[in-house]
């Protein structure tokens, strides 16, 4: 049983709308962004957990609010790493937080600061939390993980600036300033999607050995279904705030159970010839979150809707071992 | 993909750019002036000539004639051009420093310190400058330092607006986000992540502000509260309305002074159009 | 006779550091009601070529060279009257994020009503009805041609291009890259649409994407572009089950599927080649891993290996068995 890093219990973050002038005088109820509405899972040591959705699922919302990068009053429920309530740390606590929990965001072309060499970069980690011991230490571990995040040679890399560098450098140099902590757990925010397609499998390859070496545990938040397939040891699909199925990657991609699952592995593109392929493409887009359907906010764009759908809404509940589904139909 | 804005390519950029050349000749023309000038041909307002000497026209002896008490104007100007420039320069270091640090705490920290620091700045920015300038004179007494601490205390709110607009639009950055995911500082964070990255984008407000203070401080010192011991063109402009230059006829006191305070003040406006056009790509003509 | 035949376009444009030569000798043809996707990665010249198809460079941007015979007559000898006429009326094109094509202070109903008017001698009430009638063909409601492109969402708006990429009833469609940055599901929406609005106006069209596997459902043939040429063209089904250029390989490996492996493949080493200093020979040869010594020192010509199929590559030319 492998030891539990995160775990989420109802997590909720909801954004408050300012309501207008006079909305506010007639005591009107404020209107909330529901972004993240009561989400639950956790990741074991080495695991590597992927957030599935399209955009506006709350997907990119949950994995920041499990690293405390949003505004506290929004974020609501239990959030654990390695047993501590992380709404409930003191500043010590926190920092020493930041050390072993970091983040890989999307766009490799803004998140390094255009201003500072890879060598600025990559060894601001080690000044915020004081682990080195003088200059030529700190310059050691700046090449040792820029060589570990496949920088090879780090020295050539050290007095560069970001704008001389591809997209995959410049992941593989946030990835460098994330592991110089050396971190038990990343959030991969979307971390390929802006590379070229030929670029994508050595990012990737780079991930899962770094799991493999330093046991590093993932929440992979993605769109791309096949790159789950590929990666995840564990699946769960976003919906509006909330999760509608989860369970094991295999399981959840070959054989889903909820209807939005079911429709979302359909219209994956496949490079295959499309003759024979039938796909439930669903009609219109995904609602608003300010307007919540009714009852099951999947059921206005179910093929396979019961009247029951639009009434309550259907927890998630766990159907064989270790998979879990919200539909009145499981 | 990579950019082609480097720091190397901004100057090769703003050399391509006639306007901007042609400010920088002309400011360095007047540091030359202002650095050399003086000692090779010094000055000592204190040195009057005689009254017989007083407001000649332009001869072999003095090539700009002389002032109302006998002076050399030519020589007034070049020691002018010093006191013209040096006030102006850092009285806008002054003004940058300040705005830059409201501006910067106001946008990064948002909320309530924004709320507090704004309506400071906006008091600031309504204000009427000139009359908050001549009664900061007076009080203060009218030397030197107290000109350069004058100027630059009434005009930072514009510098501030500026910045603040500048680090709301960094601060959402990505790469901010990232430093805080590493558990950086608020101070650490506006440091050396966003004033880095805002700097670039005021550095040609800057050159505009000095122009700004140059002429700030030539009305002041025409309304008579200059230093007389460290006398500007300003101060000259005064000298040579109070003495009646203008119905005497004495052009030659009266136009030069003038004349360099536009030069001056137009070598920076230059540079500082020509910088924005460098530094914000889509000011560029195509 | 094919609709459209491009033979041997060039085209390159010019910027600090020298000139790109973005669209390096790209021939294919094009038959009615035909789709032909153009696939290769970013930077291999697949917008340059279509955008030369219209004669839509941009100022730094110039056709070197080649043919561009639409129905037997070169686009590229067209003076400004012919190029106006034969722009949106015969060939139009779906911008990628449609954000940046729709005027947004503009009605979006008196923007497709101004598309056609360009065409056609009609009245703007007569073009507003056209307009109106084509929002309701691309599934959004006829009375939103009143409405301003920012109240639409990612989704309505490309389909509001595709509106007005229909408006005049073209003969060709270009797709440049128009689902990036769209949810799959929205994705697949767009590209249901548009096969069925193709099928039923007999519209040819040619897709941009950097996303081989978006072929699949939208495709009938296939070209893989890579440093401003083509290295193989063919069938859908042959490039997706058996494509012979190893760059092809490459790309194709690098999706994985659903029905796979749980694997990813390597990546191609090495990176695209600078388009101002070419390499010598194949453009290719430094990455490939099938490279051989005649790679660094000739081009490979685009060779006929099939029915409609061809491959520019060493491996497969003349006098070489088969690999």
């Amino acid at each position: 049983m492998t030891p539990e890093i995160l775990r989420v219990e109802e997590l909720k973050v909801h954004y408050p709308l300012r309501s207008g002038f006079l909305q506010g005088l007639s005591g009107a109820v404020k209107k909330v962004v529901r972004a993240v509405d009561g989400v639950s899972f956790s990741i074991g040591e080495g695991e590597v957990f992927a957030l599935v959705g399209e955009s506006g699922c709350g997907k990119t919302t949950t994995g920041k609010a499990v690293l405390d990068l949003l505004e506290p009053d929004c974020v609501s429920g239990k959030i654990e790493f390695l047993g501590k309530d992380l709404l409930r740390m003191k500043t010590m606590e926190m920092k020493q937080f930041r050390r072993r929990a970091q983040m890989i965001f999307q766009d490799p072309y803004q998140s390094l600061n255009p201003r500072e060499t890879v060598y600025d970069i990559v060894s601001e980690p080690l000044a915020i939390h004081r682990l080195a011991r003088s200059k030529a230490d700190r310059r050691e571990r700046v090449a040792a993980s820029l060589e570990d995040a496949g920088l090879k040679p780090a020295l050539d890399f050290l007095e560069r600036y970001p704008y001389e560098l591809s997209g995959g450098q410049r992941q593989r140099v946030a990835i460098a300033a994330a592991l110089i902590m050396e971190p038990r757990f990343l959030v991969a925010d979307e971390p390929v999607s802006m590379l070229d397609v030929s670029v994508r499998a050595d990012i990737l390859k780079l991930m899962v050995s770094l799991r493999d070496r330093y046991r590093i545990s993932y929440l992979f938040i993605t769109h791309d279904l096949a790159l789950s397939w590929v990666l995840a040891d564990h699946a769960a699909i976003m919906y509006l705030g909330k999760i509608v199925e989860m369970g094991p990657a295999e399981a959840v991609i070959q054989k889903p159970l909820h209807p939005y699952s079911q429709a979302l592995v359909e219209v994956m593109p496949q490079p295959e010839p499309r003759a024979g392929r039938t796909r439930t493409i669903l009609r219109g887009e995904a609602p608003n979150p300010v307007q919540m359907p009714s009852g099951c906010r999947f059921h206005p764009r179910c093929p396979i809707p019961l009247p029951r759908c639009n009434e309550e809404e259907p927890a998630l509940q766990e159907l064989e071992s270790g998979r879990r589904a919200a539909c009145w139909r499981l | 993909m990579a950019t082609l804005q480097g720091r190397q390519t901004t100057w090769s950029l703003f050399r391509a750019n006639r306007m901007g050349m042609a400010g920088l000749i002309l400011f360095l023309f007047f540091v030359l002036v202002a650095v050399f000038g003086p000692i090779l041909w010094p000055y000592d307002p204190m040195e009057f000539g005689s009254p017989a000497d007083a407001l000649q026209p332009p001869s072999a002896a003095h090539w700009l004639g002389t002032d109302d008490m006998g002076r050399d104007v030519l020589r007034g100007l070049i020691a002018g051009s010093r006191v013209s420039l040096v006030v102006g320069i850092l009285a806008t270091v002054v003004s940058m420093s300040v705005g830059a640090f409201v501006g910067l705490v106001a946008g990064y920290l948002g909320k309530g310190v924004d709320a507090v620091l704004m309506r400071f700045t906006d008091v600031f920015l309504v204000l009427p400058w000139l009359p908050l300038m001549l009664i900061l004179a007076a009080l203060l007494g009218a030397s030197l330092w107290n000109i350069i601490l004058v100027i630059g205390l009434t005009g930072w709110a514009g510098t501030a607006r500026l910045v603040r607009a500048q680090a709301l639009a960094v601060k959402e950055r990505p790469f901010v986000e990232r430093a805080r995911a590493l558990g950086a500082s608020r101070w650490g964070i506006m440091g050396r992540h966003v004033l880095p990255n805002v700097f670039p984008l005021i550095f040609a407000n800057t050159i505009l502000i000095v122009a700004v203070s140059i002429l700030s401080e030539t009305t002041l010192s025409f309304l008579g509260m200059g230093d007389s011991t460290r006398p500007s063109w300003g101060m000259m402009l005064h000298f040579a309305f109070a003495s009646g230059a203008i119905s005497n006829g004495a052009y030659w006191f009266l136009v030069p002074p003038g004349l360099c305070v536009l030069l001056v003040v137009l070598a920076f406006t230059f540079m500082g159009y020509a910088l924005d056009e460098v530094l914000n790509p889509k000011l560029r003509r195509r | 006779m094919p609709l459209l035949d491009v033979q041997d376009l060039h085209a390159s444009f010019v910027i600090r550091q020298g000139t790109v030569r973005a669209v390096d000798g790209v021939s294919f043809t094009l038959e009615e009601g035909e789709s032909l996707g153009l696939v290769g990665e970013s930077g291999c010249g697949k917008t340059t070529a279509a955008l030369s198809l219209l004669r839509l460079l941009p100022p730094n941007g110039r056709i070197d060279s080649g043919k561009i015979l639409y129905q037997g007559r070169d686009v590229l000898t067209f003076n400004a009257e012919e190029v106006r006429r034969f722009r949106w009326k015969e060939i139009s094109i779906i911008f990628q994020g449609a954000m940046n094509a729709l005027n947004p202070v503009q009605r979006v109903g008196d923007q497709i009503a101004e598309a056609i008017r360009l065409h056609q001698p009609i009245s703007q009430k007569e073009a507003g009805k056209q307009a109106q009638a084509l929002l309701e063909r691309v599934e959004l409601e006829g009375r939103r041609i009143n409405d301003y492109p920012h109240e639409f969402s990612g989704g309505q708006r490309q389909r509001v291009m595709i509106a007005m990429a229909l408006a005049c009833r073209p003969r060709i469609v270009i797709g440049d890259e128009p689902t990036t940055a769209l949810d799959v599901m929205v994705q697949a929406q767009i590209f249901e649409l548009v096969e069925s609005l193709r099928k039923e106006l007999g519209m040819a069209m040619i897709l941009i994407t950097h996303d081989l596997s978006v072929l699949g459902d939208t495709c009938d043939r296939a070209a893989v572009m890579y440093a401003g040429q083509i290295v193989e063209i063919g069938p859908i089904e042959i490039l997706f089950q058996s494509p012979c250029h190893p760059y092809a390989r490459c790309l194709l490996r690098s999706f994985p599927r659903l029905q796979g492996p749980r694997s990813m493949a390597d990546s191609i080493p090495g990176t695209p080649p600078n388009l101002i200093e070419v390499p010598p020979g194949c453009r290719f040869h430094p990455r490939c891993q099938e490279v051989m010594a005649i790679c660094s020192r000739e081009q490979p010509l685009l060779l006929e290996r099939g029915p409609r199929h061809n491959v520019a590559c060493h491996l497969y030319g003349k006098g070489i068995d088969d690999a």
